[in-house]
């Protein structure tokens, strides 16, 4: 006890306290503020951001109408190009109940899809004997798919989706839309490929009997890249199921594919003279069979990417007669046609036989270009046959010529792809690389390819740029591709700069 | 001279009065022997205050994407607890709301009123603290976030999940509240400025 009586600390016993100088903390009228405070201001920062992000992730929403919601519920995936645009928000049955209203809310990078004529439908499994569609909807569940309407159309919230399961036709703007008219349906139905020496070129929007049920009616959609292949003067008739003959030489069978025989099938074959593009709307008959000569049709139609891509200017040479002034042209041996360009600043480019003399005994020659005579001078011809190009034209051109830019015209370095061109679109050949020979600096066409004398000048463009790069000859029935050379390209000066 | 006892050994000393650039060391353990109360509360309340902002993003903005074979669901702290408890999951549904929403915003309410409401009366400040210490305890935001870390690596590959942007806050909120509740120094509370009764 005593022990812990004298070790009870006495009051003097306590120590002080050591006293440390620290960093003064910062004063604000007086009171002291912690540095801590910081740290706030970056939290209320950060979370003012994070609730700005949340609110403006979201692009504009739309409402969607459709007739029937297939199993489509409120986080499913909006997508467009395989990639998610948007989320289905909510969805509700319409007040009047013949419809679900689906809110859709887009994504920022795809608000400009809210604008009118663009498509919404609910992706699901399609299996059908002509083609299996949606499997990814199976498991994966349902999504609403979005097609954009016409770049300039109008902003729209309010929308009416499709009743179709799985992506329509897209740009269908550009593609052709057609009538056929038969007396039977002929086994066709919505969905049926429109096919041409087989390869599908479209396929049939719908099927059904005209107003007056005298015919069957079927709407039929062609790619836009095909769409020149339909022409005024194209036949269609039906190839669906099995064609069973029976003879003397033993059973023939004859179908085109699996899904012509389930599903029908419309051929078309254009005529060797196609006749001017169809328009859309344009009415065909449809056929049951076709007839033999059909078959044998085998025009050249520039389509795909051997066609000038739209929007690419299209060379428009002028038909050239050049008449020569001497006696002897009488006999009209100094009579030569042809296509001449012409080029920006008043000169013109084509066959030297239309635009210089045909021989050293040749006199004075005048060259006739869309109607108007010009007399050339001579001495700032420059000529490397079999291509020439003229000096400045004493006189000016009609205002409405459309005349080529210099700075389009270029060289070839090898034989390429090219589009033969006299302006028009039945007057448009494309060549394939497999058509030319390339023999001396020329490359010769393939004699099979239908050009007549017709085509002498016409404009050769390179199909890759829309370059101009040389000029179709006709000599001795043989048709030449001869590529501008540099001393033309000389020639014509550039634009002033 | 007045005394004073270390928090951490409690070796009494005498502490002079000190100017305001100055502080009290211990001279047994060398921790420091608070004699500035205001910069303990300020600290707290700055810390409270950021827990405070941050707790709304966190338990209202989403904190996971879900998605699984192609289903998607999105939801947020509060709106995920209504819904179990909408699906009948009570028990569950109920801890995780007293547990994860309700204590942490009580424990961090409590702390802004200790430290920015000095003017309270010490009994009522005590009163206060003593809810506090019992709330805290129970508050179990982080514990929240160790179980999505659980469901990041067992579910990560059965499921695809992204966390959302309330996971930041949620994260930030815990880490302020924490901060918080380690500033906050009780002794304050009994000033030497009220005599004791």
């Amino acid at each position: 006890m005593d022990d812990a009586s004298e070790s009870l600390p006495q009051k003097d016993a306590y120590p002080v306290v050591d006293v440390q100088t620290t960093r003064t903390p910062a004063e604000v009228g007086g009171v002291i503020v912690s540095r801590l405070w910081f740290v706030t201001g970056l939290c209320l920062l950060a979370a003012a951001g994070l609730v700005a992000a949340q609110l403006r992730s979201g692009g504009p929403h739309v409402d969607v109408n459709f007739t029937e919601g297939h199993g489509l519920q409120a986080g499913d995936a909006v997508r467009y190009r395989g990639i998610d645009v948007g989320q289905v928000k909510e969805i509700a049955l319409s007040p009047d109940l013949d419809g679900v209203l689906v809110r859709i809310q887009l994504t920022e990078a795809a608000a400009p899809l809210a604008r009118e004529g663009t498509r919404f439908w609910i992706e699901r499994p399609d299996i059908s004997v002509g083609q299996v569609r949606g499997l990814d909807t199976l498991v994966g569940g349902r999504y609403v798919g979005v097609l954009p309407g016409p770049v300039d159309a109008p902003a729209s919230q309010l929308f009416y989706g499709m009743d179709v399961a799985s992506a329509p036709i897209d740009d269908i703007a550009d593609g052709l839309e057609i009538m056929l008219e038969g007396n039977h349906r002929l086994g066709l139905q919505n969905g049926s490929p429109i096919s041409y020496r087989g390869v599908t070129v479209g396929h049939v929007l719908s099927v059904g009997l005209a107003n007056d049920a005298v015919t069957v009616e079927a709407r039929g959609f062609i790619e836009p890249k095909y769409r020149q292949l339909v022409r005024v003067n194209s036949r269609f008739w039906s190839n669906s199921g099995l064609d069973l003959k029976i003879g003397f030489s033993g059973l023939e069978l004859d179908a085109e594919t699996l899904s012509t025989i389930a599903s029908g099938g419309v051929a078309l074959a254009t005529p060797n003279s196609p006749g001017r593009p169809a328009a859309t709307g344009h009415r065909f008959e449809l056929y049951e069979s076709p007839r033999d000569e059909w078959i044998q049709w085998q025009p050249r139609v520039a389509i795909g990417s051997a066609a000038l891509s739209p929007g690419v200017p299209v060379p428009r040479p002028l038909p050239g007669i050049r008449r020569s002034q001497s006696a002897l042209a009488v006999l009209g041996s100094g009579r030569q046609r042809g296509w001449v360009l012409p080029l920006e600043g008043g000169r013109l480019l084509g066959p030297a036989n239309v635009l210089t003399k045909a021989d050293d005994n040749d006199g004075d020659y005048v060259v006739e270009v869309s109607g108007q005579q010009f007399a050339l001078p001579l001495e700032e011809l420059v000529a490397v046959r079999p291509l020439a190009v003229t000096g400045l034209l004493p006189g000016k051109l009609d205002e409405d010529v459309a005349t080529w830019p210099v700075e389009l015209l270029r060289r070839p370095k090898a034989i390429e792809e090219v589009v033969v061109t006299c302006g028009t679109d039945e007057l448009t050949m494309p060549l394939s690389t497999q058509r030319l020979t390339p023999s001396e600096g020329i490359w010769q066409v393939d004699g099979n390819v239908p050009l007549d004398d017709g085509w002498h000048g016409a404009c050769v463009v390179a199909a890759r740029d829309g370059f101009v790069i040389g000029v179709l000859i006709r000599s001795d029935d043989h048709s030449l591709i001869v590529p501008l050379a540099d001393e033309l390209l000389d020639a014509v000066p550039g634009p002033p700069q | 001279m007045k005394l004073k006892a270390c928090h951490c050994c409690g070796q009494i000393h005498h502490v002079p009065t000190l100017a305001s650039d100055q502080t009290a060391v211990c001279t047994r353990c060398g921790m420091g022997i608070h004699a500035l109360p205001t910069q303990s509360a300020s600290r707290t309340a700055a810390a409270a205050t950021a827990a405070f902002v941050l707790y709304w993003p966190a338990i209202f903005l989403p904190i996971l994407h879900i998605e699984k074979f192609g289903k998607h669901h999105e939801s947020s702290l509060l709106i995920g607890t209504i819904e179990l408890l909408q699906e009948g999951s009570w028990f569950v549904g109920s801890v995780v709301l007293l547990f994860s929403i309700i204590f942490p915003l009580v424990k961090i309410v409590l702390l802004l009123e200790l430290s920015l409401l000095g003017v309270l009366h010490r009994q009522h400040q005590a009163r206060t603290y003593r809810v506090m210490e019992f709330v805290g305890k129970w508050s179990m935001m982080d514990v929240m976030l160790l179980a999505f870390l659980v469901m990041l690596v067992k579910l990560g590959s059965l499921v695809e999940f992204t966390f959302g942007p309330a996971v930041w806050a949620f994260v930030l909120c815990v880490a302020m509240s924490m901060l918080a509740s380690i500033c906050f120094d009780p002794y304050t509370i009994w000033d030497d400025s009220d005599p004791p009764r």
